[in-house]
């Protein structure tokens, strides 16, 4: 009878040790948050509004990018890789070039027209040089004023 | 003594406080009544289901199932916390209804971690296990009992309320579910 009641307590004894079995305070901490996240409703409004805001801001990226071809933007070619824009500069330059030696041209045509008189009627000889036609034009002017 | 009891009705009263404000609604409060009666939730669906994830899993739904009918909840008798070892049970037994898993104490080997917490809590592993082998082998009603009663220190009363049986009833239930243990230890 005593040995039984010995058992009996032993037996007891064993079972209330299992009460040292507690969850730890990490699992404790998370599932709490776990479980306001489904009956806190602000919480649960709060995760909503986020995740509509998000659905819509990919949304319209989506569309956005459908709408624009869907293709990314290419990159923005340099103005010296222009192929139109470099042969129009070149013929831009060669015309002006052109103009100018032809202006060029014309002026020492004229410079030497003009020494050519002035030698056909003063008879002095023209030792100017007719490569600078601003400075023969003026010495031509000058002779010129002082003829008339 | 006197402070003792006072401390207790100074609880038991704090205590229904929190369960009328979880009743209407107040989710913090309905926190607190979690911190509180957690532990212990945990601990007696873990020696049922053997599996920690199970467990896991078990307590997060044995509480909402608690916070989304703590408005029906009326102390007849029960406590609150025998109100949730109620919904515990229950929510165990459906699991493993639906799940169709025939997992056992007997069969609690899937966890090393909480097998080595369990290990370093108890004083004798190999203990243990013999113990948890021998609890699982006795039927669902008598694990009950006996856990409820020596484990989670419910009264007989109360389990009684519970398994929806006599209280004398329950007490040679929990003596049956003993007597076999102790047959089965010696």
């Amino acid at each position: 009878m005593v040995e039984n009641r010995e058992n009996m307590k032993d037996i007891l004894g064993k079972l209330k040790r299992l009460k040292h079995i507690e969850p730890d305070e990490a699992y404790l901490k998370h599932s709490k948050k776990r479980l306001f996240a489904h009956i806190n409703p602000s919480y649960r409004v709060g995760i909503s509004v986020f995740t509509l805001a998000s659905s819509v801001g990919i949304c319209g990226l989506l569309i956005f990018f459908a709408l624009n071809d869907s293709t990314p933007p290419a990159p923005t070619p340099l103005a010296s890789l222009d192929n139109v824009a470099l042969t129009q500069e070149f013929d831009e330059i060669n015309l002006a070039s052109k103009i100018a030696e032809v202006k060029e041209r014309d002026s020492n045509n004229r410079a030497i027209d003009r020494a050519i008189q002035n030698l056909a009627y003063t008879g002095k000889p023209v030792s100017q040089d007719i490569t600078s036609p601003e400075e023969t034009n003026d010495k031509i002017d000058q002779l010129l004023n002082e003829l008339l | 003594m006197h402070l003792f009891n006072r401390f207790n009705t100074k609880k038991a009263s704090d205590t229904e406080t929190l369960i009328n404000e979880a009743k209407s609604g107040n989710s913090e409060a309905f926190g607190t009544l979690y911190e509180q009666y957690a532990p212990g939730i945990y601990r007696f669906t873990l020696l049922k289901t053997s599996n920690r994830e199970d467990t896991e899993d078990l307590v997060h739904q044995t509480f909402l199932k608690a916070w989304n009918h703590v408005g029906f909840y009326e102390d007849k008798g029960a406590s609150f916390q025998a109100w949730l070892y109620s919904i515990a049970r229950n929510t165990i037994i459906d699991y493993y209804r639906t799940k169709k898993v025939t997992a056992t104490l007997a069969s609690y080997t899937r966890n090393p971690l909480e097998e080595q917490r369990i290990f370093e809590q108890s004083e004798s592993n190999v203990e243990f296990q013999m113990l948890k082998r021998h609890i699982a082998e006795l039927k669902p009603t008598e694990q009950d009992a006996l856990l409820l009663r020596y484990v989670e220190d419910l009264d007989h009363n109360t389990i009684a309320k519970m398994l929806k049986k006599s209280e004398n009833a329950t007490k040679v239930l929990i003596h049956r579910a003993i007597a076999k243990l102790k047959h089965k230890l010696d």
